[in-house]
This record gives C-alpha cells, sequence and structure tokens, in this order.
C-alpha cells in the first residue's frame, strides 16, 4: 500500500495544472452576446399569451355555468331530485335518471378498473416485448379514438342481444366499461411507467416474484396516477349519452333500478330527453338537470384530488 | 494466493449486450466470508458480472452470457432452481439508496414475508437494524416512510433489508457513491463488520475505498479480468502493468 500517497499527489497534480488548460484567458466572454431587452419582450409576449389560453378557457366555462344556472336555477329544487319524470314539466323530476347514473356509474367504476388496470399491469410489467403486444398497444390507442356511437352499437350487439343482457344496467355499464377502458389502460400505463426501477430492482434482489412486487410495490406507487385516469374515465361515463341511446336505454322511467337486470335511464339522456321537447319549461328542466350532472363531476374530481394528495402525502 | 471453497465462482464468463461483448473469458473465484473489491474504469465490466452472481442481468433484453456461473458449486444460470431461491441466498445493495416507500419496520419484513420467514417479525427488525448500526437512529420511528431518512441512514436500511434475508453474500455495487463522506465511513465501518458473517463482492470506483475495505481485489479493464489477488498485493506490487497503472491514478 506503500504507492497510496503517490497515487493521491499525481491526482492533485494533474487537477491543478488542468485548471490552466481550462481557463487560459477569460476573453472568450466576448462570444456571448445577450439582448436582454428583447428576452424579456419575448418572455412577456409568451407569458401573455398561455395567460389569455387559460382565461379563455375559463371564460367559456363561466358562460356555460352561468347560463344554464340562469335558466335552471329556478326549476331547481328537492321536488325535482325526488320526482320521477312526467309529462307535465311542474311534475317532473329527476329521481330514476339520478339513481340510474349512480347505478351505472359504479358498475362501469367496478368494471373498467378492474379490466383497465388488469390489463394496464399486463402490458407494461409482465408483458415481454413481443410483437403480439405492439400490436395490442396500438390497438388500445386506437380504440380510445372510437366514436362513442360505435360502442353503444357494439354493446347492442354483443351484451343486449348475443348475450341477452336485455336493455339491463348491466348491458350498459359492460358498455360504458369498453367506452372509458383505452383511457384507463393508457393513463395506468402511464403512471406504472413514472414509477422508478429502482423499486422493482430492490423488490427482485429479495427473491421476490413480478406479482408480489407489481401487488407490493409498483401498484401501491401508481395509484395516485391511475385513479386520476380512472376518475377522468368516470366523468367521460357519466357525460354520455350516445351509447346508452343506440343500446335503447329508456326515456322514460318512473322506477329505481332494484336489481343489474333491471331497466334504466341516465341523466345524459334524461337531458337529452327533455332539450327535444318544444316546450319551454322542459328546456328548463333540462338545465336544471345538466346543473345535478355538473354537481355529480365536481364529486368525481374532487375524489380524484383527494386520493392524489392523501397518496402523495405518504411519500 | 488461495483460499478454500469458494462461495462464488465465473468459469470462462463471456457476457454480451446484444452484438458487444462486454465480458470476455472471466474466470473468478470470490472467498467466503471476507471482503472482495472489484475495481476498473467504468465500462470495464465490474458491474455487469457483479449483477450476474444473483441475476439481475435478466432484466436487460439483450444481456446473454456464456460460461459457468457458480454459487456454491451450484451454475445459477442452469440450476433447476428457481431464480428467487437465489436472489434470496444472494443479498444486493444498490448505488442509488432504494428503500421501498413504506415504513421502515415493514422494509425489512417484506422480504423475508414473501419468502415464509417463519420467525418473529419484530425480533427481526431489530436485529437487522443493529446489525446494520441503524437500530439506535430509527428505533423510535420505526412505522416512519423508509424515505424520510438521510441518504447515508437510507443505504444503510437497504444494507439491513439485504440482512434480512440472511443471505450468504452481499453484493454492493458502488454502495457509497451518493452519499457524503461521513456516511460512506459509516458504511465502511458496517463492511468490516459484516463480513464476519457475509461473504461480500463490492464494486467500487474509489480505489482507496478498496484498499480500506478490501482483503482480496480483482482489477478489470475492458471486459478483461486483467488481476486478482489479495489487495494489499494489488496495491503494492502488481503484476501487471496496467493495474499499476491504474492504481496510481495514470488512467480512469
Amino acid at each position: 500500500m506503500t504507492e497510496l500517497p503517490s497515487a493521491l499527489s499525481v491526482k492533485n497534480h494533474q487537477v491543478m495544472s488542468g485548471q490552466d488548460l481550462l481557463m487560459p484567458d477569460r476573453e472568450s466572454q466576448a462570444v456571448f452576446k445577450v439582448n436582454a431587452k428583447r428576452r424579456r419582450i419575448k418572455e412577456r409576449m409568451f407569458t401573455t399569451a398561455i395567460l389569455s389560453a387559460t382565461i379563455a378557457a375559463l371564460l367559456m366555462l363561466l358562460y356555460l355555468v352561468t347560463s344554464i344556472t340562469m335558466d335552471g336555477a329556478s326549476s331547481l329544487s328537492w321536488d325535482f331530485v325526488s320526482n320521477f319524470p312526467s309529462r307535465f314539466a311542474a311534475k317532473a323530476g329527476i329521481k330514476s335518471a339520478i339513481f340510474g347514473s349512480i347505478w351505472l356509474g359504479s358498475m362501469t367504476l367496478f368494471f373498467a378498473v378492474f379490466f383497465g388496470v388488469g390489463a394496464a399491469v399486463y402490458l407494461q410489467e409482465l408483458a415481454g416485448k413481443h410483437r403480439i403486444n405492439s400490436i395490442i398497444e396500438l390497438s388500445i390507442s386506437t380504440l380510445a379514438g372510437v366514436p362513442s356511437i360505435i360502442y353503444g352499437m357494439l354493446g347492442l350487439a354483443v351484451f343486449v342481444r348475443f348475450m341477452a343482457l336485455g336493455r339491463s344496467v348491466l348491458a350498459g355499464a359492460l358498455t360504458m366499461s369498453l367506452l372509458v377502458m383505452p383511457i384507463i389502460i393508457i393513463a395506468s400505463r402511464e403512471a406504472l411507467k413514472s414509477v422508478p426501477d429502482s423499486i422493482r430492482m430492490a423488490a427482485f434482489a429479495l427473491g421476490a416474484s413480478r406479482w408480489q412486487t407489481v401487488r407490493d410495490h409498483v401498484l401501491p406507487a401508481a395509484v395516485p396516477g391511475i385513479a386520476t385516469g380512472v376518475i377522468l374515465a368516470m366523468a367521460r361515463a357519466m357525460g354520455e349519452a350516445a351509447p346508452l341511446i343506440i343500446l335503447g336505454a329508456l326515456t322514460y322511467v318512473a322506477f329505481v333500478p332494484t336489481s343489474i337486470f333491471d331497466g334504466f335511464t341516465a341523466l345524459p339522456i334524461q337531458i337529452y330527453n327533455w332539450t327535444s321537447r318544444p316546450q319551454q319549461a322542459f328546456h328548463d328542466l333540462a338545465a336544471a338537470g345538466i346543473i345535478v350532472l355538473l354537481f355529480f363531476l365536481l364529486i368525481c374530481n374532487s375524489a380524484a384530488i383527494y386520493i392524489r394528495s392523501k397518496w402523495g402525502a405518504k411519500k | 494466493m488461495s483460499f478454500g471453497s469458494p462461495i462464488l465462482e465465473t468459469r470462462n464468463l463471456n457476457i454480451y449486450y446484444g452484438q458487444k461483448k462486454v465480458v470476455r473469458n472471466v474466470s473468478l473465484k470470490i472467498p467466503k466470508k471476507t471482503v472482495t473489491a472489484m475495481i476498473g474504469p467504468s465500462g470495464c465490466g465490474k458491474s455487469t458480472i457483479l449483477r450476474t452472481f444473483n441475476r439481475m442481468n435478466d432484466f436487460i433484453d439483450s444481456f446473454r452470457q456464456e460460461g459457468e456461473v457458480l454459487f456454491e458449486g451450484t451454475d445459477i444460470y442452469r440450476s433447476k432452481t428457481e431464480v428467487t431461491e437465489f436472489r434470496r441466498r444472494v443479498g444486493m445493495v444498490f448505488q442509488k439508496p432504494n428503500p421501498f416507500t413504506s415504513s421502515i419496520a415493514k422494509n425489512i419484513t417484506w422480504g423475508p414475508q414473501i419468502n415464509g420467514y417463519q420467525g418473529d417479525l419484530d425480533e427481526l427488525v431489530e436485529t437487522s437494524l443493529r446489525k446494520a448500526a441503524l437500530w439506535d437512529e430509527v428505533k423510535d420511528k420505526l412505522g416512519d416512510s423508509g424515505l424520510a431518512l438521510s441518504g447515508g441512514q437510507q443505504q444503510r436500511l437497504c444494507i439491513a433489508r439485504a440482512i434480512a434475508m440472511d443471505p450468504e453474500v452481499i453484493l454492493m455495487d458502488e454502495p457509497c457513491s451518493a452519499l457524503d463522506p461521513q456516511s460512506t465511513l459509516a458504511i465502511e465501518d458496517l463492511i468490516h463488520e459484516l463480513k464476519k458473517n457475509f461473504s461480500i463482492v463490492i464494486v467500487t470506483h474509489n480505489m482507496q475505498q478498496a484498499a480500506r475495505v478490501s482483503e482480496y481485489t480483482a482489477f478489470m479493464y475492458n471486459g478483461d479480468l486483467i488481476e486478482f489477488d489479495s489487495t494489499s498485493k494489488i496495491f503494492s506490487q502488481p503484476e501487471e502493468k496496467l493495474t499499476r497503472d491504474y492504481i496510481v491514478g495514470r488512467f480512469g
């Protein structure tokens, strides 16, 4: 070990002489030319541009909410929420649509999360780099862009007729699950991808299997991102009318579903139904229905923020 | 240089990443219950060899190996035993501390639990943390997240996590390169303690560290094992000129 001190001194010597090589003189500064004024102007222009984009989006939302509120606020009452629909505008309520949407929403949540997150975990964590997997990936991205009405036709053919589920809330939920599954898969895969590999390696080095690693470390770390995707997907499912209309969801329902095989209606369908009536009173009811729907979406998004902050704080 | 039967051994090991050959015909014996350092410039293949000892290279798609890697005489790439079983017996500590986000206690107990540990878990947490010289610092906050600790403490937690599996070997891949000098010293002291019970292989960029902690040193260069001998010999009278040049800091 006698060489050690000399090893150190050689290194130090090289560093000292290296400094001279790196900075022979300070003239090189002349190469930098900063037009500070122009840079500031550009900075301000950019800030203004993106700020106005934000404000424009907010203004549109504000316009929507105020015009809806002005039309619908007068019809909004406890009776409106607790009554079944009626052909008399004054007696018509939205109870069956609210319950239909809750049934539809919670069942869609169940199916879509189970299959969507499952598929994402398989594709991201377990599947190798086979050709077939890249074909599956491409198909999923494509499915995310298919118009919702096509899913309605698929649901009608497969769930309502072939599987003979009828025009039930179950058939509706399965159709909606198909519709939102690509969104959940894509969001979940992104969330899984952002979990650092070092966590997986730590688990594997302890003799863990892939499934143990995913179950106990990767999935929990990805929950905030997955939840965000799920909630966005649920908001989409709550707001969709087209596939349900194709599927044959009922437009006049004077009962609340009591089983998954019951017929149902949903908020967007009820709203659509009212807006297509000629009388002004029904248009106001539709506006009130939209307020109720927005309220549901608000709850969805608050849940997303809550889950994200709760899981984020754990780390 | 001679020692009893080795705990780990490579025979004519060649490793490829795709077309690129990164380790060339390396035959190396790792002795039991002592510290073996692997040194050499970046990209010389020392970490790659380390990762074959617990088959962590399996996660690199382009990885391919020829030759034998023996653990207690069993070829771990050809044995019918599950790879997870080898990983339980050959622990690893990584370059960057990577504790789980869960609690400190859970960091220790997770590995043993998934591997069917039958003993008392609270006791295991305490003994593992004591052996990793971390117990006194964390005994009052075992429920806190592993990420709440300092970098040096995190690395000792990772060592405790490895110890809890009661492995025969602990592989360390530049365990101090992300740590400050004080934490580095703490880890080096710990390594001195651990070699009584475990066979340790440590990859390091820091030659002084290799000289301080190891009994044996392997010098690698460009995929070749240039020289393997007792650390005192490598650092005082290396056989090869290349080793000598590297030790005195002419390159690397």
